[in-house]
């Protein structure tokens, strides 16, 4: 550096300086601007480049009309290979112009991934995309929305700070003008919105939303984009009954203006109400596609579940014992300091699984927390065995044999950096059988988890590697294992087998009622209606933080209109 | 005593709290835009330390061009800032360990550099009798007698001699007006601009920035860049437009206040013009205090920055009060693709 | 997949060119992994070769200079011996809440609380006049250093408890804090006669004892404390329950709640422990290397606060790890200082220049900014993919 100093001053004055950098300011933003104008640089070289290969970077596409006679989109052989899972294996899927094109499948066969790759979050590692008889290639969620392709993601991509008509033009380059302006938006969320029935309020902050009006701003801000092509991931998911007819209905209005939509989900009612064609898919393949009017729900599940889908695990009627959870008005509140529960009551006996069906979102986090320490109940009593345990610590309550199997395994049930030893002795370190006083036995733990890794039939290299190695069925394994030693009172299971393989699926299943079997009591928390109505002994449904008692030999349509709110007339008349 | 009660003295607060304010506020901006884009920058010290360095040495030969200097210092701040963004947006590094390595790489870089040009002992180079920007108006009355505009010259000495007023507001040198005309800009940026608002998505909610096609790790480059170029703006103050020359450790911590400072403008811009001035007041009181010699340890005056940052920290804590003020949602943590 | 390339082509002409593609690795290699720390020094002298080189020191000659400095002579391996003690406290004061998930920033602050709780003891010795004992004064001086550290520490560590306040920016601010109190301090009520911004020498009891070394520089007490601990700390983390407690809440807060572990008394024990151990370094340097309270215990140019961090992250937050990571940083240190006053030749120029002492801090930055690469490829894999 020292050389540096040797270099001559230059005399530059301040004024000419300044100057020279005013001119440069200048300069540069004409230049933007006339870039901006002419559309975009790039733009600018694409058309020219078009002219020597035909197509460039699918823009000879925009715009161009709607064929009939050729389906809208085409997937052919399409794959994707995450590190150790196949989770699309040459995948073939036509989509026509117009239509409602339902895929089916359950929880983990690969519906999401395709959809993602469809929408360029993704890249496909084999396999063609055709889009309007174009071979496309969707690098990039911009590309997708370009050709007119707009998804609704089953969690909802919306910053909440930002307002409706914000998150709507997010992203968007319709004009060289830096500034936001919102009133084109505006008009265009209220037309639209009158159309389709729609209705949010432009300039209200998203996070004061509801689920529903969440939603909306979600099939706005495809069809704001001029979107031909509707992906909706799992979309009655969050939904009650009413809002998801609501939704059906725009969806029918959307269809009737020219839309082509793909509803994914892994409900059978709404395939055959919703639908014209379907295709199923089981592990990452396509099993069948066929049109809805051509079939019936029960081929339906058969297709999707690989077998004759039997609605009973070989399970023994057992009559309950003594109580042993008593739950009685229970009030809490969720995250947001808003009242999740409000006056939750519940009995569980010894030997009696009692499954709780509910929308997602109803209180069911709240209450599973509540019951195994994790959450604060404001008000109300909770009985174990007679003996008060309300507000009690998780460490109090694992010591009176309270299992939990959380909703979220991944972030909420297991430290993943850990080793399948460490998670497994999470519970249990504390019995004597696992140290002298304060230091810990490993070999007693590592031969204690050997034993668990046998019994449950973990899948794993071994029992020091990190969890994070295993695949989820083998991880909600490891959980089961935890929670069921030694043996617990009782269980409460969040949806203890989303996106498990079906396989392990029955296996846990099996292992409920087995623990029911020994006189456990267990609660067992799910969004599938049919595992509430294979598993469980006695139903309750949950909504808006209160609990209602199903009729006996409740069925599907009972148990959706009390997930509705309307459990009053059905509760009396039974 | 009585001395402290009287408009001189409120007068002198007043005009050092602006001044001591002003190097406070450009990194606090830069951090700001950073921190909504995502991206916690504790290296701000480091930053502007190279800003001084580079504003300083660029202006020195360039022959004392003072609005050059301010540009490298700049840019070389914007520069520096990219080993951050490397670090935490591309290598998904730990953010804090990336901005504290930051400051020690910024002190070493400036040190070395320094040392071995011997920058620090540097005779001053010399431009109109003053080195860089001291006075505002006084340049102006410069530049409008080149122009044979003398009664706007003459305006502008009545204002500087204004009771109050005056010393106060109108003694400053051009940096600080600049500072007060960028708090707006800022604004507008942040919250009217198509870059605002996915400025604002990509620190909020990233995924949601990703789905829409916007390139969220690019925009993160973007906010750290102009987070850096504010900083070093700021660190070239020091020589340019206070100091006069450039020495060894010239910021004395005041990037580490930055940091602080965004917390206390609850991440909005046209708080930091506030909270930079009030925290500049509070040096300029103790000063001021000190040349009147009021018994009261300056230590104590000194660390209330500090103080008051944890305290509004405390009653900013709980997540949701937080949320609601603020603090982006995906602040501090690298942006990835579910799943691949 | 067979036709890729030929369709690729019809598209543009960028996408023929195959790209870097960055993916996540399922497993991580640990041969990789152990060698990155060694891997790291080397690259960041290979780096920190280029500012050297544009100054016109010939690197090879100054590494060769700086590595004879520190391990080439008696006082040079004693010199690092003593340079290592303060840095051991400092990067356990990181080290321990780590494992805990915790970021401690705030060791240079600790270290100076300490320094004054020690100071403290020492002076009211001193003015009390009476003959104690060193068996006394000595440990009365760690226990007052490493509780008011502790204390210190605690604050943060209750808040981010209790209120879940972040713990980085807390510690942070309080380091200035804790530096204000010392200035305070030696400015104030502890100054001595002389004028000079410290206190009155140590009463001879209050001194740290030292066991050998030059007549200069003896390493003291400090340094088999700093290793009993270590040692402990390291038996803490691997044997023990609350060992296993710490690195539950350090690897998943949410799993540690489900499985009945006290966050609260994870966090307050990790952060508050690292705080009354980060104190440590203060009460070495007063009673041992200064035997007064001075304003700049801790070198302005590295402090060993910061610098803890840096020795924390090369060891990995391993307890034993810090021992090497230590005697690396300190000898860098050593070996910087020394050449600092040898005459190297411009290799442009044959002037007679120096190497600024602030290329050990590069250096330093260089180190942890490997580890951090480092860290990144043994977490992904880079491969060279088409794509489409």
């Amino acid at each position: 550096m020292g050389q540096f100093l040797s270099f001559p001053i230059v005399e530059v004055g301040l004024l000419t300086f300044t100057r020279h950098i005013v001119y440069s300011v200048i300069i540069a933003v004409r230049i933007t601007f006339y870039l901006k104008t002419n559309a975009s640089f790039k733009m600018h070289f694409a058309r020219k480049f078009s002219k020597s290969t035909g197509c460039f970077y699918n823009d000879c596409l925009l715009g161009s009309p709607m064929n009939k006679s050729i389906p809208l989109l085409e997937l052919k052989n399409i794959s994707k290979q995450f590190p150790g899972v196949l989770a699309n294996d040459k995948v073939n899927l036509k989509v026509s112009p117009g239509e409602v094109h339902g895929l089916l499948g359950e929880n983990g066969a690969g519906k999401t991934t395709l959809m993602k790759m469809l929408y360029g979050l993704y890249q496909p590692t084999g396999g063609e995309i055709f889009y309007k008889g174009q071979r496309v290639f969707l690098n990039t969620p911009k590309v997708a929305l370009k050709l007119g392709i707009g998804m609704v993601h089953q969690h909802f991509k919306l910053v909440p700070t930002l307002t409706v008509a914000e998150n709507i033009i997010l992203g968007m380059k319709d004009s060289p003008n830096p500034f936001i302006s919102l009133k084109k938006a505006k008009q265009a969320i209220a037309a639209l919105g009158e159309k389709y029935g729609l209705k949010v309020e432009p300039s209200a902050r998203v996070w004061t939303l509801s689920t529903g009006e969440k939603q909306r701003v979600e099939i706005l801000k495809a069809l704001y984009r001029n979107a031909e092509l509707l992906i909706l991931d799992e979309p009655t998911a969050v939904l009650t009954p009413l809002a998801a007819k609501a939704l059906f209905e725009t969806l029918d209005q959307l269809v009737k203006a020219g839309l082509t939509i793909i509803f994914i989900t892994h409900k059978l009612k709404e395939i055959i109400s919703v639908t014209d064609n379907v295709t199923v898919l089981r592990r990452g393949k396509v099993i069948d596609s066929r049109q809805t009017k051509n079939t019936t729900p029960q081929e339906l599940a058969q297709l999707m579940v690989g077998r004759e889908v039997v609605f009973q695990v070989g399970k023994e009627a057992k009559e309950p014992g003594e109580p042993i959870l008593q739950m009685t008005d229970v009030e809490a509140t969720n995250d947001k300091d808003l009242l999740a529960l409000r006056g939750a009551s519940l009995t569980i006996r010894s030997g009696e699984i009692v499954g709780l069906a509910g929308v997602s979102g109803n209180g069911q986090r709240e209450l599973a927390e509540v019951l195994t320490g994790l959450r604060h109940a404001n008000k109300g009593e909770i009985l174990l065995q007679g003996e008060k345990v309300t507000n009690a610590s998780v460490k109090e309550l694992l010591k009176r044999k309270v299992a939990h199997i959380p909703e979220d395994r991944m972030s909420q049930a297991l430290a993943l950096p850990l080793t399948i030893a460490e998670n497994i002795v999470l519970h249990s370190y504390r019995l004597p059988e696992f140290n002298q006083g304060p230091i810990l036995d490993y070999p007693a733990i590592n031969e204690h988890t050997a034993q668990l890794v046998k019994d449950f039939d973990v899948r794993t290299p071994g029992i020091d590697v990190p969890a994070r190695q295993l695949s989820g069925g083998n991880l909600q394994k490891v959980i089961l294992a935890r929670e069921l030693y030694p043996e617990p009172q009782l269980i409460v299971a969040n949806q203890p087998t989303r996106g498990v393989d079906v396989g392990s699926c029955e296996y846990i299943r099996t292992k409920l009622i087995e623990a029911r079997d020994r006189g456990a009591a267990v609660l067992l928390i799910s969004e599938d209606l049919d595992e509430v109505l294979d598993v469980s002994d006695r139903i309750m449904v949950i909504y808006e933080g209160r609990l209602t008692q199903a009729p006996k030999n409740a069925d599907h349509q009972t148990l959706g209109l009390m997930m509705a709110g309307e459990e009053v007339k059905h509760g009396q008349s039974a | 005593m009585d001395e402290i009660f009287t408009l001189s003295f409120l007068a002198s607060v007043l005009s050092g709290a602006i001044r001591l304010g002003t190097p406070l506020l450009f990194p606090t901006l830069g951090e700001i835009i950073c921190e909504r884009g995502g991206v916690l920058n504790l290296g701000i010290e480091g930053i502007m330390l190279v800003g001084s360095l580079a504003g300083y040495m660029a202006a020195f030969y360039a022959g004392g061009d003072a609005w050059f200097g301010m540009m490298v210092g700049a840019l070389a701040g914007g520069a520096f800032s990219l080993i951050h963004a490397f670090l935490t947006i591309s290598l998904k590094a730990n953010q804090v360990i990336s901005g504290v390595m930051l400051v020690l790489l910024g002190i070493g870089i400036t040190e070395f550099i320094g040392t071995a040009t011997k920058m620090s002992q540097q005779i001053l180079w010399t431009w109109k009798n003053n080195w860089g920007f001291k006075n505002f108006f006084k340049d102006l009355s410069i530049f409008f007698e080149d122009i044979n505009l003398i009664p706007l010259s003459e305006f502008a000495t009545w204002l500087q001699n204004v009771e109050f007023f005056g010393k106060a507001f109108f003694q400053h040198n051009v940096f600080v007006y600049i500072g007060w005309l960028v708090v707006p800009l800022v604004w507008v940026f942040l919250y009217k601009t198509r870059m605002g608002i996915t400025i604002t998505s990509v620190g909020e909610s990233p995924e949601t920035a990703d789905t829409l096609g916007i390139r969220v790790n690019r925009i993160r480059y973007l906010c750290v860049f102009l987070g850096g170029m504010f900083a070093g703006l700021g660190g070239a103050y020091f020589p340019l437009a206070w100091v006069g020359n450039w020495q060894s450790m010239i910021t004395a911590g005041r990037g580490w206040i930055a940091v602080a400072l965004v917390i206390f403008a609850f991440w909005k811009p046209q708080r930091a013009l506030l909270a930079a001035f009030l925290f500049g007041g509070m040096e300029a009181l103790q000063i001021n205090l000190q040349t009147k010699n009021v018994p009261i340890p300056s230590s104590f005056m000194h660390m209330l920055p500090y103080l008051s940052t944890i305290v509004v920290l405390v009653f900013l804590s709980g997540g949701r009060v937080l949320k609601r003020i603020g603090a982006p949602s995906a602040l501090g943590v690298p942006y990835e693709r579910g799943g691949g | 997949m067979a036709n890729q390339p030929e369709q690729a082509t019809k598209r543009s002409l960028f996408s023929s060119l195959p790209r870097i593609q960055m993916e996540k690795r399922t497993s991580v290699p640990k041969t990789f992994q152990a060698l990155v720390p060694f891997a790291s020094v080397l690259v960041a002298f290979i780096l920190g070769a280029i500012p050297l080189f544009f100054y016109g020191v010939n690197p090879i000659e100054a590494y060769s200079k700086l590595i004879q400095g520190a391990f080439g002579s008696y006082d040079g391996l004693i010199r690092v011996a003593i340079k290592m003690t303060p840095l051991l406290f400092t990067s356990l004061a990181v080290a321990i809440p780590l494992r805990a998930g915790l970021w401690n920033i705030g060791a240079e602050g600790q270290l100076h609380i300490g320094a004054v709780g020690a100071t403290w003891v020492a002076l009211m010795v001193l003015n009390s006049g009476s003959e104690m004992s060193s068996w006394v004064v000595v440990p009365l001086m760690i226990l007052a250093g490493a509780f008011f550290a502790g204390l210190f520490a605690f604050i943060p560590a209750i808040l981010r408890a209790k209120l879940n306040t972040n713990e980085i920016i807390t510690t942070l601010m309080l380091n200035y804090v804790a530096f204000d109190i010392m200035r305070f301090l030696v400015a104030g009520p502890w100054r001595t006669s002389t004028g000079n911004f410290q206190t009155e020498n140590f009463p001879p009891s209050a001194f740290f004892p030292e066991f050998f070394g030059t007549q200069i520089d003896k390493v003291h007490l400090g340094l088999p404390i700093a290793l009993i601990i270590v040692a402990v700390i390291y038996f803490i983390y691997v044997k023990t329950r609350i060992g296993y407690e710490a690195k539950v809440v350090g690897a998943n807060p949410q799993a540690a709640a489900v499985g009945g572990i006290s966050q609260v008394k994870v966090i307050v024990w990790t952060l508050t422990l690292g705080g009354a151990i980060g104190g440590l370094a203060g009460v070495g340097e007063v009673a041992a290397i200064q035997h007064k309270l001075i304003d700049g215990i801790s070198p302005t140019l590295n402090p060993f606060g910061y610098t803890g961090i840096a020795v924390a992250l090369l060891a990995k937050g391993h307890p034993l790890g810090l021992i090497p990571a230590t005697i690396t940083f300190s000898a860098l240190f050593v070996g910087g200082s020394s050449i600092q006053a040898l005459p190297f030749h411009s290799i442009y120029t044959g002037d007679t220049i120096q190497v600024p002492v602030a290329i050990v801090l590069v250096l330093e930055v260089l180190v942890i900014v490997s580890i951090i690469a480092g860290d990144y490829l043994s977490r992904y894999r880079m491969s060279w993919r088409r794509h489409g």
